[in-house]
């Protein structure tokens, strides 16, 4: 960062320089980077929170029941010059931010929130409470009371008695400590109607990682406010458990990420268990914040990448505030392999950097750990579906200097990945998943026109040859039909711990896995080919089916076709059925292929 | 902001950096150069950037 002007009536423009920006591009940078983004972040805050309390100036129903907004504000103030790190507590909380940019966004645009304006817009006198109570100042602030619960970001919630609704509460502070008052109740904190946020500290290897379990805050989530859903004791115990042994083998098998991580990130939103499966989420408003699932026990090297992962978007979300990397073209045009449907140029921009950060996590833990077959199998397709991905967009046209800059300083590093052995097994999975992958998007989000569906059908009755040149399928962002992803999740289970015994006891638990996904995932080909044509006896326009058969088939014309131009193929052998015609799938396939050679 | 490339030291935002401005201070800032700060950091709320993912989930049910 470059302070050539600290004056403050002519503070300067936040800057960046081309070695911390070619050092972030490479997945470094250090602590030093991080804390330019974080500082840079809290700048936008503050002045989103300055014009928060202009438009309540003009327009006093925006702070409804609640003191006027000059209010917080002059307490927020007062905490600072009493103790300026009382004011930083809540400026780097990751939800002030996205407090600030959801009430934004409201007033500017005229949008109708979760609650009332001025609930909403009482988060800011939530904010400045917590700051006073940390400055240990004698003070007292109306807040709003969603449901008889005020929550204090950071510290937690009060539960009240006011019969529910909205309503308005006193928070009344005095050397740190506090009250919480309705007009019918009261809760301070150790009462059992307060409810704390828990805070983790995990220490492996010398390396601190401080987390905040955040279950209460209403600007947690992605999009907007929600009430808090506390979590058991006993789900905390597990969340914290697998935290600390997801950051051990961080600081163990990834101590660049380790160094640098605790600054970035500092706060997890946990949701319900996805079986099977490990989703995690963030938004570049809520800088240090990663909303992830519940992990299975047995598995915290996939919490850890996901840890990296939300790193990794946090990190390029603060980048992106002071560098564009892309226009703000946000049609979604583009094949993301980890995506169900098309994306914006961005969405793959921030996808290749989180899933570089990831490749780079399972990279050291396949190297540390040979016999670890899931690591080997994660890197393999990671390393592959990013680069292809990276490939793909590293000159598109919407890029900007400094984002083509930035893609090319990542393939620096990432380049030579591709060229490390892998596991034959590893990489014969990670070809098998890409490919169908790219085939269930074909399907889903390739819609064939009529017309050449219809001659494709007709050449057929005739007995003829398939026309040379199979027509392009129109991109549509709705998806033709659901899509499991079944398969996925079976070969991670297969290569995961016990995977062998566990694949023939759980594989049916898997949400849309069909038996012939199974014994594909098993290595019983045949047996799956068995299965998958006889779904699509039943159901011709089976898509996982469809797919499936098309793995499980030899290289030749049909499984280039179920796997090149699936939609294709789908859409032909409709007009057939509405003709009474009803051929085997993959003998049309067959036919279609043999014009794709 | 200035273009890559070149003998320039890095790349210059249009965000104003308030790390060394007090509360107190930031009200007394040339209201000029605050209001189009200001404003510039409102305008880039307009599109939520939300990434969501499943690192370890493969088909995750999104990726940004």
């Amino acid at each position: 960062m470059h302070t050539k002007d600290r004056s403050v009536s002519h503070p300067d423009l936040h800057s960046i320089s081309w070695d911390t920006f070619d050092r972030l591009a490479a997945g470094g940078g250090g602590v030093s980077a991080v804390g330019l983004l974080r500082t840079a972040d809290r700048s936008r805050r503050l002045l989103l929170l300055a014009g928060l309390v202009d438009l309540a100036k003009a327009d006093e129903d925006v702070t409804g029941p609640l003191f006027p907004a000059e209010e917080p504000w002059e307490l927020l103030v007062r905490a600072q010059e009493a103790e300026p790190s009382a004011l930083e507590r809540i400026l780097t909380h990751p939800y002030t931010g996205s407090w600030a940019g959801y009430t934004t966004r409201l007033i500017e645009r005229g949008l109708p929130g979760e609650c009332p304006l001025w609930v909403h817009y009482g988060y800011f006198h939530t904010l400045a409470a917590v700051a006073a109570i940390h400055a240990g100042l004698e003070f007292t602030i109306r807040v709003p009371v969603w449901n008889d619960t005020v929550v204090l970001p950071t510290l937690g919630a009060a539960h009240l008695d006011e019969g529910g609704g909205f309503a308005t509460a006193e928070v009344r502070g005095a050397a740190g400590t506090f009250t919480i008052n309705g007009r019918r109740s009261r809760v301070a904190p150790g009462a059992p109607d307060w409810t704390p946020l828990r805070d983790f500290r995990f220490e492996a290897g010398g390396q601190v990682l401080h987390l905040r379990l955040d279950d209460l805050d209403p600007h947690r989530g992605l999009f907007h406010p929600i009430p808090p859903d506390r979590l058991t004791d006993t789900e905390a115990a597990h969340w914290q458990g697998l935290l600390g042994e997801a950051w051990q083998l961080i600081v163990e098998h990834l101590p660049e990420y380790a160094e640098v991580l605790p600054s970035g990130l500092t706060s997890i939103v946990p949701e319900p268990a996805v079986p099977f499966r490990l989703p995690s989420a963030s938004t570049g408003e809520a800088f240090g914040s990663a909303v992830i699932a519940e992990p299975v026990a047995e598995d915290p090297a996939t919490l850890a990448a996901a840890l990296v992962h939300e790193f990794q978007h946090i990190r390029l979300g603060g980048l992106l505030q002071l560098v564009p990397l892309h226009d703000d073209d946000r049609t979604e045009r583009l094949y993301a392999p980890w995506r169900e449907d098309p994306r914006p140029l961005g969405g793959l921009v921030h996808g290749v950097y989180a899933f570089f950060g990831v490749s780079a996590f399972w990279r050291a833990l396949s190297r540390a750990q040979p016999q670890n077959r899931l690591a080997a199998f994660e890197f393999a397709h990671w390393r592959a579906q990013t680069w292809q991905t990276l490939e793909t967009i590293r000159d598109d046209a919407a890029l900007t200097g400094e984002g083509r800059r930035f893609l090319a300083g990542l393939a620096t590093v990432f380049g030579p990945w591709q060229a490390e052995p892998a596991v034959p097994e590893a990489a014969h999975w990670a070809d098998t998943l890409a490919a169908d992958h790219l085939a269930g998007w074909r399907l889903r989000h390739l819609r064939p026109a009529r017309e050449p569906a219809v001659d494709l059908a007709k050449a057929w009755l005739h007995g003829e040859r398939c026309p040379q040149g199979v027509p392009e399928g129109r991109l549509d962002t709705v998806s033709d039909g659901e899509w499991a992803n079944a398969r996925a999740d079976l070969i991670r289970i297969r290569f995961g711990p016990d995977g062998e015994t566990r694949l023939p006891r759980s594989w049916f638990r898997v949400p849309g896995a069909l038996e012939a996904d199974y014994r594909l995932v098993a290595g019983l080909t045949d047996e799956a080919r068995t299965g998958y044509r006889a779904v699509l006896e039943q159901d011709p326009d089976h898509a996982e089916a469809l797919i499936g058969l098309g793995l499980s088939l030899p290289d030749g014309p049909a499984r280039r076709a179920l796997l090149g131009v699936p939609h294709l193929v789908r859409a032909v052998h409709r007009v057939l059925r509405e003709a009474g015609n009803t051929p085997a799938v993959d003998v049309l396939a067959g036919w279609i292929g043999s014009a794709t050679d | 902001m200035r273009s890559p490339g070149g003998e320039q030291p890095g790349i210059q935002s249009e965000l104003l950096d308030l790390s060394a401005v007090s509360l107190s201070e930031l009200r007394k800032l040339d209201p000029a150069v605050l209001r189009r700060s200001i404003r510039h950091a409102a305008d880039r709320t307009t599109h939520i950037p939300v990434t969501a993912s499943g690192s370890g989930g493969g088909g995750a049910k999104r990726v940004d």
